[in-house]
């Protein structure tokens, strides 16, 4: 099919370039923006997101069972088989559920007798996992609750089985979690029975590091490492998952949170979480006001 | 008023949008959230590249640039950045007369892994100049071939399936 626009494309090839120039600097000056105040350019990321990814959650959710179904397409061989086993781990379950039933009840029992009251702040919302990060280098997913659940800014969020990630980002209606694994993580833990305090990195891979151990002697693989609660980052006592000694004799965490199959979170309600609410401003030395009083003072005497 | 080749126009823009939304969806289901993966290619950015070449009346750099920025935001990444050199990139690759004649393959090939390069390249750079921490050089590396190595297949499936190609000027008509 021919066309005959060169004459009309020499006149508009300045004006066009002027535009793809203006465009350009806008775009570069929202990349600006977001280096010098990121705060307020992540709630606008937040707002986006929250705008346009959980109306899509009618498909979001049944799309990805399906496509874990046809993920696990290997194992239907042996579909018999793992019935048999998963049997077997049912009746094991019932049995160990049986046994956690009669400690709660005994737990109960004996803190009443103490007059031992549990943390009521200790609370929880569920949220649905919606959407991952779409990007390999950044490991964080959405959950469909948001502000209007009352979702706040870093509170925890754990999966029943483990610590998953810290809530860094709320829009009306979602809530982005940074995971663990994330390369921008980093959770102050004990690791029991020792007592030993450090730092829970996240580097991108399936074993974060356990940094700034002060006697590594006392640290043993298959050790627990549970939250300190230093720093008011996160409450104490939530499990994280258990020490490992990698390849290169460096400490990791194998985490006990089913990263592989993350559906639920449960999104603690904690009170220690500090909201971020300026831009990071400069902490300058306290004003001396103390010092002019008692000039007033000895004026007025 | 619309006629067959507004009509067309519209259509091919609808279709962007529509893949650019089919692929950001695909790439957030929260199938596997373990680390490590490899990165895939920027189907987006790869789709632009074909159809500009082609039919640069179907890429209209508003629509490119925005759908861009989209992807940017919801995939994490320093918001701008990459859609800026995007429309620098497919603003360099959209051919300035028609008559151009048909050019192998490689060549278009070519010119598009030298242009993809040096987008990743700017991006380091930028990113590095504005203390941003990055990934590691090889995951970039990655990204670089898994693209060249999907190119092909999104240019054959854009002149098969959809059927934008390059129009034919009045010089080959004659001929």
């Amino acid at each position: 099919m021919a066309r005959n626009r060169n004459s009309s494309d020499e006149f508009f090839r300045p004006i066009r370039r002027i535009l793809v120039g203006v465009f350009v600097v806008l775009l570069l000056g929202i990349f600006l923006f977001w280096r010098i105040d990121s705060p307020r350019v992540e709630r606008l990321r937040s707002n986006i997101v929250d705008t346009l990814v959980p109306s899509f959650d009618w498909l979001l959710v049944p799309l990805a069972t399906v496509t874990g179904m046809i993920q696990d397409f290997e194992s239907y061989a042996r579909i018999y088989q793992q019935n048999q086993e998963l049997r077997r781990d049912l009746q094991q379950m019932k049995a160990w559920k049986e046994a956690a039933l009669q400690l709660e009840q005994e737990n109960a029992k004996l803190r009443d007798l103490n007059k031992v009251r549990l943390d009521p702040k200790l609370t929880y919302i569920t949220g649905v996992v919606l959407a991952d990060s779409g990007s390999p280098f950044r490991q964080s997913v959405l959950l469909n609750v948001g502000h209007r659940d009352g979702i706040v800014d870093g509170w925890p969020t754990t999966d029943g089985l483990g610590l998953v990630g810290r809530i860094s980002g709320v829009g009306e209606n979602s809530s982005r979690v940074v995971l663990l694994t994330d390369s921008n993580s980093r959770i102050p833990v004990t690791i029991q029975p020792s007592g030993e305090r450090a730092l829970l990195t996240g580097n991108n891979s399936s074993l974060p590091r356990l940094d700034f151990i002060e006697e590594p002697e006392n640290v043993r693989a298959g050790d627990r490492v549970i939250t300190s609660g230093d720093g008011g980052v996160f409450p104490p006592g939530l499990l994280v998952g258990q020490v490992v000694l990698a390849n290169d004799r460096s400490y990791r965490a194998r985490l006990s949170a089913e990263y592989e199959r993350l559906e639920f979170l449960r999104v603690l309600r904690s009170p220690h979480a500090a909201p971020l609410k300026d831009t990071g401003a400069l902490l300058g030395p306290p004003e001396p006001e103390a010092m002019i009083e008692p000039a007033d003072e000895a004026a007025n005497d | 008023m619309i006629d067959g080749l507004s009509l067309r126009r519209l259509i091919h823009w609808s279709l962007l949008t529509l893949f650019a939304g089919i692929t950001i969806f695909m790439r957030i289901l929260p199938v596997d959230l373990r680390p490590g993966a490899w990165p895939g290619p920027d189907l987006v950015l790869l789709l632009c590249f074909a159809w500009v070449m082609r039919r640069p009346d179907f890429v209209p750099l508003l629509l490119a640039g925005l759908l861009l920025l989209t992807a940017d935001f919801i995939y994490m990444h320093p918001p701008g950045l990459w859609a800026a050199l995007g429309v620098l990139a497919i603003e360099f690759l959209r051919p300035n007369r028609i008559d151009e004649s048909e050019t192998p393959f490689m060549f278009e090939w070519f010119e598009v892994a030298l242009v993809l390069g040096f987008m990743i390249l700017a991006n380091r750079f930028i990113l590095g100049l504005f203390a941003v921490p990055q990934h590691s050089i090889l995951l970039e590396f990655i990204f670089y071939m898994m693209n060249l190595a999907s190119y092909p297949i999104i240019v054959i499936m854009s002149v098969r399936v959809l059927g934008v190609r390059r129009p034919i000027s009045a010089a080959e008509l004659r001929r």
